[in-house]
C-alpha cells in the first residue's frame, strides 16, 4: 500500500485476519469438534480446538459402579475401537488382583483386538479418504468393515459397543463358526488392501493432498506426546505391543511400520501397513488358537481389588490407551483415569495445521484419526 | 520435486496412468456386477446388499436386542424371583422390580415366598450392555434377538412386566 | 517396565500420601533401582518415597521440587524420559494434603517407566511442565478443570471439557455425582430444575 489517503484499491488490499468457526456439526471433524481457525485469506494463522461437546463425565461415573458395570463404559469412549477399550480396562483390573488368565482366553482377546484395529483403520481410511474427496474408498472399506463387524456380532452379540471382555476373561467361547469365519475374512482382506492401495497411493490428487502436508519431525511428535500411528508416521518405533508388552503379544511375529517425513502421506502408508501386520497377526492366533476354559478359575463373584494402584497402557488403533485405576479395596475404583490417545494426539491440530491451507485441516483432522467419544469422555 | 524426471514417468503422467489405475479397480466392480448377483450377503461378490426390510436380516444368536422376561414353560408362570440382581447390576438404571411377600401353598404346606409383581424396563436408556441377563440366576431376563425397538411415543419406551413377558410385535414386510 | 524385586519385603509405612496395601499387592521398598538412587543422589530428602508396585515404580516427590525433578528426568545426563503419558490427580479428602498430583513417564528410547506423584494442598499451585513436555499444556488443562489444581506459568489455563463458567470442579469427591441445579445450565440452555412433584417414570404423555 503505497499511498496514505484512503482509496477504493487501498481498501482491497487491506490486510485482516478472519475468524472462522468450523464445527461442532461438521461433516469432516469426525464428530463434535469445534475447530476456531483465524484466517490470513485461505491461510491457517492459528487455531483453537473447543472440545467438551460430547463429556460425559465417564471418570466420575466410574468412581460410582462396581467393577464389571464399567467395562459397558470403555465400549462408549472410542466407540469405533470399543474392544480394545474393553480391552485395556479388563486387564488393569486383573493386574491389580493378579489373576492369570488361560491360555485360550488371551489368544481370542488378541484376535478380537486385532480384528478391531482392522475395522478401526477401515473406517479411519474410509472417512479420510472421503474428507479429501476420495468418494470410491468411502464404500469399499465399510464393505470390509462389515464383514468384521458381523464376526462380533456373532461373537459377542453387538456389532459396535461389543462389551467383549469380562473381567477375567470372555463371557462366552468362540462360536462355532468363529475361525472359519475369520479365515475367510483374512483371505479377502489383502486382496482388498492392494485395491484400496491402487486406488490412493499413487493417485495424484491424493499425493498432492497428502505429501508434505503436517509435517511432524520425531523430536516435535514425541515433545506432543503423540502414540500410535500418528507417532510412528514420524519415524519413532514406539509401539506398546512391543514397549510394554500385554497379553499374549510376544508370541507373535510382526513387525512396527513407520514413516519418514512424518507427513499425511506418511502416516496413511503406516496405518496401510499397519492393516496387513494385524493380518499377520490374527492369522497366527488363530492358527495356534489352544483349547481349554475362557474364564480364569479363581475370580470371585464380587471383584474388589486389593488396595493400590496400576497404570495399564494397551495399543489402541489411535495411540496408546492408558487407565490408571487406584483401588481402595471396596468393590468401586477409587479413581479411574482414562489416558485418552485422542486427546492428546488433537493437542497436535495447531502444530500441524498453520501454515497450511484451510482445505489441508479437514486432511489433518482425518490423520490424526480422532473419535470425539474419547476425547471428551 | 526437482529431480529428474525419466521419460516413462511423464509418459505415465500425460497418459494419466495412476488415475486409470485406480478406474480399472471401479470398472473391473462394475463389469461383474453386470453378471453377478446383487442380493444376499456373500462377500465373494462384487455387490451385495441386504434386502431390508424386505428380506429380515438373520441377527447373532447371542444378539442383545429387545428385553424379555421368560415364564416356565410347564407351568406358565414367571421364572422371575424377584431377587432384583438385574437392578442391582445394571449401570444405568433403567430396571426397577416390584416385590411382594406372599403366601404359597407348596402342596400342604404353606410357605411365604418373594413374589414378582411389576416389573419395569426402560428401554430408551438402555444401552444393552447385557450384564442383566447374564446375572439373572434363572435365566429369567433375556435380551432376544429383536431389534426393531422404535415405537411412536416416549412412554412406548418404558415396558412393562406384560409387554415385556408378551414380547413386542413384530412387522413382517411383504416382498 | 521395571521388575518386582522378591528379595526385599514389602514396607509398610513409607507412602505418606497413598493407603496402606493389604493383602495380594506387593508394595516393594525400590532400594537398589539405579533411577531411584540417581534421584535420591540429586534431591535428598524432597524424594519422600520410592516403591516398586505391581512391577511399577512410584516415586513420591516434595511439591516444591517436582518441577527440578521431571526436568532432570526429561534431560538429565543419561535419563532421556522424552515421552509424558499423562498428567492427572488423585482427590483424598481425609488426608493432607488432600491432592496427589500423578505424572506418568516413558522413555522411547529405554522403554523404561516412572511414575511420579506429589502431594499438593487444596488452593496451592503446582509448577506447570508445559515448558518441558508440550503435551502437558492440554493435560494440565483437563486437570485444572476437574480439580481446580492450578498450575503456574501454564501459558493458557482455561476449562477445556466444561464450558467456561461452569461451578465447580467435578472429579472433587465432594461434586455429586447426580444432576444438580446448575446456574450455567439455567442461564445458557434456559433448563431449569425439575419441581418436588415431577414424574421421574421416564413416561410422557403426547
Amino acid at each position: 500500500m503505497a499511498s496514505d489517503t484512503p482509496s477504493a484499491a487501498a481498501h482491497v488490499f487491506e490486510q485482516t485476519e478472519m475468524l472462522l468457526n468450523m464445527g461442532p456439526q461438521h461433516p469432516s471433524t469426525h464428530g463434535v469438534l469445534r475447530v476456531l481457525l483465524k484466517l490470513d485469506g485461505e491461510t491457517v494463522v492459528d487455531l483453537d480446538c473447543d472440545i467438551g461437546y460430547l463429556h460425559r463425565g465417564v471418570e466420575k461415573i466410574c468412581e460410582h459402579d462396581t467393577y464389571p458395570m464399567i467395562t459397558p463404559y470403555f465400549d462408549r469412549l472410542d466407540y469405533v475401537a470399543a474392544v480394545n477399550g474393553d480391552l485395556v480396562y479388563v486387564e488393569a483390573v486383573e493386574r491389580l488382583m493378579g489373576v492369570e488368565l488361560p491360555r485360550r482366553a488371551e489368544y481370542l482377546r488378541v484376535i478380537l483386538a486385532e480384528l478391531q484395529r482392522i475395522a478401526s483403520h477401515l473406517l479411519w481410511l474410509a472417512t479420510h479418504a472421503l474428507d479429501i474427496g476420495a468418494a470410491t474408498i468411502f464404500l469399499y472399506a465399510f464393505r470390509e468393515r462389515e464383514e468384521i463387524l458381523k464376526i462380533f456380532e456373532n461373537f459377542t452379540g453387538a456389532r459396535l459397543t461389543a462389551h467383549a471382555f469380562r473381567i477375567g476373561g470372555l463371557q462366552w467361547d468362540a462360536n462355532p463358526e468363529f475361525v472359519r469365519d475369520v479365515l475367510a475374512f483374512l483371505d479377502i482382506l489383502p486382496g482388498r488392501i492392494d485395491e484400496y492401495e491402487t486406488i490412493l497411493s499413487e493417485n495424484r490428487i491424493w499425493l498432492a493432498r497428502t505429501v508434505g502436508i503436517g509435517v511432524l519431525t520425531a523430536a516435535d511428535a514425541i515433545d506432543t506426546g503423540l502414540t500410535g500411528p500418528v507417532l510412528r508416521g514420524s519415524g519413532v518405533a514406539y509401539d506398546v505391543r512391543r514397549a510394554a508388552p500385554y497379553s499374549v503379544y510376544p508370541e507373535f511375529d510382526f513387525e512396527i511400520p513407520t514413516g519418514d517425513t512424518g507427513d499425511t502421506y506418511d502416516r496413511y502408508l503406516v496405518r496401510m501397513q499397519e492393516l496387513r501386520q494385524s493380518v499377520r497377526i490374527v492369522r497366527q492366533a488363530i492358527e495356534g488358537l489352544p483349547e481349554g476354559s475362557v474364564m480364569a478359575a479363581r475370580v470371585p463373584r464380587v471383584i474388589k481389588p486389593p488396595a493400590g494402584e496400576v497404570f495399564h497402557t494397551n495399543e489402541s488403533p489411535k495411540g496408546e490407551i492408558g487407565v490408571y485405576l487406584v483401588s481402595d479395596g471396596t468393590n468401586t475404583p477409587y479413581r479411574l483415569r482414562v489416558r485418552p490417545p485422542c486427546f492428546v494426539n488433537l493437542q497436535a491440530l495447531k502444530q500441524l495445521a498453520v501454515g497450511h491451507l484451510v482445505a489441508d485441516v479437514v486432511a489433518l483432522i482425518g490423520t490424526i484419526d480422532i473419535v470425539l467419544g474419547e476425547v471428551d469422555r | 520435486m526437482s529431480e529428474r524426471r525419466s521419460i516413462g514417468s511423464v509418459l505415465s503422467r500425460l497418459l494419466l496412468v495412476d488415475l486409470f489405475k485406480g478406474l480399472a479397480v471401479t470398472l473391473r466392480y462394475n463389469a461383474r456386477a453386470l453378471v453377478e448377483a446383487r442380493d444376499g450377503a456373500d462377500p465373494t461378490q462384487a455387490i451385495y446388499t441386504a434386502q431390508y426390510p424386505k428380506e429380515r436380516p438373520l441377527v447373532g444368536e447371542r444378539w442383545r436386542g429387545a428385553p424379555k422376561l421368560n415364564n416356565d414353560p410347564r407351568t406358565g408362570e414367571s421364572l422371575c424371583i424377584a431377587c432384583n440382581i438385574c437392578a442391582l447390576v445394571c449401570p444405568v438404571d433403567v430396571i426397577s422390580v416390584g416385590q411382594a411377600n406372599r403366601e404359597v401353598r407348596d402342596g400342604e404346606k404353606r410357605k411365604k415366598k418373594k413374589v414378582l409383581t411389576t416389573f419395569e424396563f426402560d428401554t430408551s436408556r438402555c444401552m444393552f450392555c447385557g450384564l442383566c441377563q447374564e446375572q439373572c440366576p434363572t435365566l429369567c431376563l433375556e435380551l432376544t434377538q429383536e431389534f426393531e425397538l422404535a415405537v411412536e411415543s416416549r412412554a412406548g419406551l418404558v415396558w412393562d412386566r406384560e409387554m415385556l413377558e408378551k414380547g413386542i410385535h413384530v412387522v413382517t414386510y411383504k416382498k | 517396565m521395571t521388575k518386582d524385586d522378591p528379595n526385599n519385603e514389602a514396607s509398610s509405612e513409607s507412602r505418606p500420601t497413598a493407603k496402606k496395601a493389604k493383602g495380594g499387592i506387593d508394595v516393594v521398598e525400590a532400594t537398589d533401582d539405579r533411577l531411584v538412587e540417581r534421584l535420591r543422589e540429586r534431591f535428598g530428602d524432597a524424594i519422600h518415597s520410592a516403591v516398586i508396585m505391581v512391577g511399577q515404580r512410584v516415586v513420591v516427590v516434595a511439591v516444591d521440587s517436582l518441577a527440578e525433578v521431571l526436568t532432570y528426568l526429561k534431560s538429565g545426563d543419561e535419563l532421556k524420559f522424552d515421552l509424558l503419558l499423562d498428567v492427572t490427580a488423585v482427590h483424598r479428602p481425609a488426608e493432607t494434603p488432600p491432592f496427589e498430583l500423578v505424572y506418568q513417564l516413558c522413555s522411547t528410547s529405554t522403554l523404561e517407566r516412572v511414575r511420579i506423584k506429589s502431594g499438593i494442598e487444596d488452593g496451592a499451585s503446582a509448577q506447570s511442565v508445559t515448558g518441558i513436555w508440550r503435551t502437558a499444556n492440554w493435560l494440565e488443562r483437563e486437570c485444572f478443570d476437574m480439580f481446580g489444581i492450578v498450575f503456574e506459568g501454564h501459558p493458557d489455563l482455561r476449562r477445556i471439557l466444561l464450558p467456561e463458567g461452569w461451578e465447580g470442579h467435578p472429579l472433587r469427591k465432594e461434586y455429586p455425582v447426580e444432576f444438580r441445579e446448575n446456574r450455567w445450565v439455567a442461564d445458557t440452555l434456559n433448563i431449569h430444575a425439575l419441581p418436588d412433584d415431577a414424574d421421574f417414570s421416564g413416561k410422557v404423555e403426547i
